[in-house]
């Protein structure tokens, strides 16, 4: 008899036929390796079956720390607008009284800048998840801080690395399409953020804020808001989807 | 598990309240060991984001660990959550080799001895199940949906079908990937033991 994972899972699944048990049995006694595979085949079995029972009152619990959490912690992602912003507006009145061609070529700044703080306000991911704090050294930890620092020009090399290596790999194609995204490059930000929503990973609704966000950066606004359209109710992205879709009639 | 059982707690109806996401307990949680947790974290190289991702940790894999019904208290749970919360910052702070952390353990009231164990087992628990998820992300995605619909369902054929690949395909396929799977946990479990 063969004995691989797919054995062993087919064991504890109860799976093996009466002669086929007998064997892995008589095998496992004596195979202390064996022992061990057995082992990790059991927790992963264990924890794929606590998933499924408990992602809904998992996400549900979510939600509710969701709520309370900010009463009693700082929350690094929630930022006032930009007081430039109402400065700009200003700025732009006064400019009302001047020359046709001045007001013109402010008007024209004044949509970039706006432009821009729309990413700035919801785009940035710096409490995605439960973020590991590794290795200094490490690629992934350096890729880490400087999203936290918001320093996406560094960033998006380390990000390039990361997804070069693992391409698969639904964080790093976020960190990447993020980077992307911070940096200007939204077309080439589409893809890999339309990766990391489709992954459906912890961190797939504030992938597709950035998603629409480059959507709406690209001036292709039904894509932008069938991307915010798709986040669940039950979403800590859902607020956040609202208002841009506010924003963005 | 302590080898001298005590009884429940009353404590264990704040793990009710958690398990019925109860706003008000959870609210209480919050109220009673924010600012501890806060005090603990920033006076341990920390800063006050990362003790809030601390704290929520904490209450999931506490949630988590009363869901499986492995978990009774047999003291105050704001001790046990404390206790919980101190040792995952521990390994946090061992694996970004920051600073040593201060013995200053006043600022938490720790060693609550009869609930040591259960705490311990919270935290193992948490770092097994995070660790096995990284090495599943790991994998190819194709690699991480034979694996999840081979632990979720009952019959082969039917994941076959599901997946739209052949039942030959699924069986050679799913033992490449579990085996690498295996493989990949085996090579990195020690940390669990090293770390956690």
């Amino acid at each position: 008899m063969t004995i691989n994972s797919n054995t062993i899972i087919l064991y504890l699944k109860g799976a093996l036929d009466n002669t086929e048990k007998a064997a892995f049995e008589a095998a496992l006694q004596q195979d202390t390796d064996l022992q061990e595979q057995v082992e990790v085949c059991k927790n992963l079995l264990a924890f794929e079956e606590r998933e499924t029972a408990t992602s809904e009152s998992v996400t549900a619990l979510k939600n509710t720390l969701a709520n309370i959490h900010p009463q009693y912690f700082k929350q690094a992602g929630e930022e006032k607008l930009p007081a430039k912003v109402v400065g700009m507006q200003s700025w732009k009145k006064w400019m009302m009284s001047a020359a046709a061609a001045v007001i013109l070529i402010v008007a024209g700044y004044s949509v970039f800048y706006s432009g821009n703080n729309i990413v700035d306000t919801y785009g940035h991911i710096d409490t995605v998840g439960l973020v590991e704090r590794g290795n200094e050294a490490n690629t992934e930890t350096k890729l880490v801080k400087a999203i936290q620092d918001k320093d996406y020009k560094t960033a998006l090399p380390l990000a390039k690395t990361l997804t070069d290596q693992q391409p698969d790999r639904p964080l790093y194609q976020f960190y990447y399409g993020a980077s992307l995204l911070h940096t200007k490059s939204y077309k080439e930000s589409v893809s890999w953020l339309q990766k990391a929503v489709d992954a459906k990973a912890l961190f797939s609704d504030k992938a597709a804020i950035l998603l629409a966000l480059a959507y709406y950066k690209l001036d292709d606004k039904t894509a932008a808001v069938n991307v915010l359209n798709n986040i669940q109710t039950t979403s800590e992205e859902y607020k956040n989807a609202q208002k841009l879709l506010k924003k963005m009639k | 598990m302590s080898n001298n059982p005590l009884p429940p707690h009353i404590d264990n109806r704040i793990l009710q309240g958690l398990l019925t996401n109860d706003h008000a307990t959870i609210d209480g949680i919050y109220k009673r060991l924010a600012e501890k947790i806060k005090q603990y974290v920033i006076h341990n190289n920390g800063s006050e984001e990362e003790a809030g991702d601390l704290f929520q940790e904490t209450i999931i894999d506490i949630f988590k660990q009363a869901q499986n019904n492995k978990l009774v208290l047999t003291c105050p749970f704001d001790s046990f959550f404390i206790m919980v919360a101190k040792r995952k910052w521990l390994n946090i702070l061992k694996k970004t080799y920051k600073k040593q952390v201060t013995n200053s353990e006043d600022v938490l009231l720790l060693h609550a001895d009869e609930s040591y164990a259960a705490a311990e087992a919270v935290h193992v628990e948490a770092a097994k199940e995070k660790l096995y998820r990284e090495q599943l992300v790991q994998l190819s995605e194709r690699c991480q949906e034979i694996i999840k619909a081979t632990l979720q369902a009952k019959h082969q054929e039917q994941v076959a079908e599901e997946l739209g690949v052949s039942y030959n395909y699924l069986r050679k396929k799913k033992s490449e990937c579990l085996d690498q799977l295996v493989t990949n946990i085996r090579s990195v479990s020690h940390t669990l033991y090293n770390d956690y």
